[in-house]
């Protein structure tokens, strides 16, 4: 098994992954994701994957994308002023990099568009110049934690922008597995040993490994060609965690979206958070739209000097 | 060194010479981490604490309150801040951030609130302000913009190649993750490819006191132990007489700081290792906004007898 390619590996990984996860998928509409009505789709991606390894009934509760804010619009922006920065050569600075990025947004952007670019050219200029500080720091953030761990810097490069969304979509159900990829590193070697790395900014301590499990086994199936590695850049904590993309890896992935796609679906098929396990967190309680009635965050209101206080557990404690 | 400068991007330039240059260098930083490791894993060992309660967290706005007094620190956990004050921190937190990454003209009061609301739509200050009629939205109005107009200008002309990250969030995890010194920076400011280069900013929406000045000391601790380089500088921004006060970063004041880390680290185990017990009572001048003041056996007398509000 070792010894395959990444095109074998990807390969593989896409028999396997559309075998393993059919019980999953069959309880979804049959058809082509495009498809489907927005209320049967599930998108097995790193939002849902993160809630879920906070709070697994926190994903039966998940609503659908609710427009942009500052927040979803910072990594959006980050990662096409990164390009910008890396492309360039006239653009020597990340804040130079933002603030031509945000620029042509604005002035391209089309009336009536529910995309960022209508969003972004809505906001105040101080509510740009947060956006642009926020966007230019997670650049940053990336660029000084790698460099930091002898990657070179010049050697990274951003994901293509402008390409389709890094997917694998189950086939004929409306059910898709999203990578998120914020940088790369190294080349890509179908054939032989690569050293092609996906770097994944990741605030979540404690569940790194998860997330590069998912990490890992979703770019696979996308591309059909396994990266050598998947490398959790860690800004936080100034860190950098680097795992070979093999098979035991792409497995653990699919335990993660096999588990992942039944929470999904109790939000549409009534069964709901019944039964799942709840993990109460200050942050997490905070936006979860099941806490008015969850047993576990009124148990952890009731001890306060943990809840939100001197532990205060916005994150999963590491797994020991 | 204290010196009154009056922005910061004379702050910056003045520090710039000496990007790249420290007298703590990453070795003592690697063996200033390992002793404090081994000392908190001394201290978690003895605290016998249910596992299921790490990590112990150890913020660094808790350091200096528990170690004035554990008491009052319990006490105040789940206290609301008061809207407005909520409303001012904010207002002069997304006020530096605007000033340092928009040098041309300083923004509305209006502006501002309106960028607390896109990130921080949460803040209880900003329903009071929606919310407010006429005359008390005026009353706002006259306590917010002198705050919003002097942060601005205190953290002007930061030059553009600058990066200013907002409300950086940094972590050292100890004892394998068991206790996690945590800091949240108002501003992080760095040159890209520049090892450092780090300047760390606490916008205060207030005047500086004395605390302030630990507080910087734990924020440089905080950020050597996670980057693995000691900053340039920790500025403080405030409303008093010096708007914007820098404290250069030395292996002096580290291991001060160090010290300090691990005694309050001690504390913090021990209350979550012994919820029960009660904390100790340690009076003194923060008596004065203690919620207990007015029950506390142990209460400063300069407090007994009074109240503050
Ligand atoms: S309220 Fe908290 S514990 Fe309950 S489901 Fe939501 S996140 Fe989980
Ligand atoms: S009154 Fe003073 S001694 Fe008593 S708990 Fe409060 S701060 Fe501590």
């Amino acid at each position: 098994m070792t010894d395959r390619s990444p095109r074998e590996i990807g390969q593989y990984a896409r028999e396997w992954a559309a075998e393993r996860l059919a019980p999953v998928a069959m309880q979804t509409a049959p058809g082509r994701y495009g498809d489907a009505d927005d209320s049967e789709r599930v998108r097995l991606a790193n939002f849902g994957l993160t809630t879920m390894l906070d709070c697994e009934a926190r994903v039966t509760g998940l609503g659908g994308f609710d427009g942009w804010d500052i927040f979803k619009a910072t990594r959006w922006l980050g990662v096409r002023s990164f390009h910008r920065y890396v492309s360039d050569d006239g653009v020597t600075t990340v804040q130079r990099a933002v603030r031509s990025t945000m620029a042509n947004t604005i002035d391209d952007a089309k009336p009536d568009s529910d995309f960022v670019d209508a969003w972004m050219k809505d906001q105040t200029p101080a509510v740009r110049a947060l956006l642009a500080a926020r966007a230019g720091g997670w650049v940053a953030s990336l660029l000084e934690t790698v460099r930091d761990h002898d990657y070179e810097a010049e050697a990274i490069r951003p994901p293509p922008v402008d390409g389709p969304p890094m997917r694998f979509y189950l086939p004929d159900r409306a059910m898709l597995i999203e990578a998120r990829v914020d940088a790369l590193y190294g080349r890509r070697n179908p054939k032989g040993q690569s050293s092609e790395t996906v770097l994944v900014m990741v605030n979540a301590v404690g569940v790194v490994d998860e997330i590069l499990a998912f990490e890992g086994m979703a770019t696979t199936l996308a591309t059909g060609i396994a990266p050598g590695f998947v490398a959790a850049v860690m800004p936080k904590l100034g860190a950098v965690k680097k795992m070979a993309v093999d098979i035991a890896l792409i497995e653990r992935g699919l335990v993660l979206a096999e588990r992942l796609a039944d929470l999904e679906l109790r939000s549409k098929d009534g069964r709901g958070a019944a039964g799942v396990q709840r993990s109460a967190s200050f942050f997490g309680c905070k936006d979860c739209s099941l806490s008015p009635d969850c047993g576990a965050f009124a148990e952890a209101q009731a001890r306060p000097a943990l809840f939100g206080g001197l532990q205060q557990p916005d994150q999963p404690a590491p797994a020991s | 060194m204290s010196a009154p400068l009056a922005t910061l991007g004379e702050v910056l330039s003045q520090l710039e010479p000496s990007i790249g240059s420290s007298d703590y260098g990453e070795d003592e930083i690697a063996d200033l981490l390992q002793s404090i490791d081994k000392e908190l894993h001394a201290v978690v060992a003895a605290a016998g604490i249910d596992p299921s309660l790490f990590p112990v967290r150890v913020p660094k706005g808790r350091i200096t309150a528990v170690l004035a007094c554990p008491a009052k620190v319990l006490a105040e956990l789940g206290s609301e801040i008061e809207p407005i004050h909520s409303l001012r921190g904010a207002v002069a937190d997304v006020a530096a951030v605007g000033a340092a990454m928009s040098p041309r003209k300083p923004f509305e009061l209006i502006d501002v609130l309106e960028a607390v609301a896109a990130i921080d739509p949460e803040n209880p200050g900003i329903d009071m302000w929606r919310n407010a009629n006429r005359e008390e939205k005026n009353l706002y109005r006259e306590r917010l913009e002198p705050l919003s107009a002097s942060v601005q200008t205190a953290c002007a002309g930061v030059p553009q190649d600058w990066v200013v990250r907002p409300q950086f969030t940094s972590q050292v995890p100890f004892v394998d993750g068991k206790v996690l010194a945590t800091a949240r920076y108002d501003m992080l400011l760095s040159k890209p490819g520049m090892p450092r280069s780090a300047v760390v900013v606490e916008v205060k929406a207030g005047a500086a006191h004395s605390d302030h000045r630990a507080d910087a000391f734990l924020y440089a601790l905080i950020e050597s132990l996670r980057s693995g380089y000691s900053p340039l500088a920790i500025v403080t921004i405030s409303t008093g007489d010096i708007p914007v006060l820098v404290e250069a970063v030395n292996g002096g004041v580290l291991e001060a700081a160090s010290r300090r880390l691990v005694a309050a680290a001690k504390v913090l185990v021990s209350m979550v290792a012994h919820p029960n017990e009660a904390p100790a009572q340690q009076p003194g001048p923060h008596c004065m906004v203690c919620p207990l003041r007015g029950s506390c056996p142990s209460v400063s007398p300069l407090v007994a007898g009074g109240s503050r509000d």
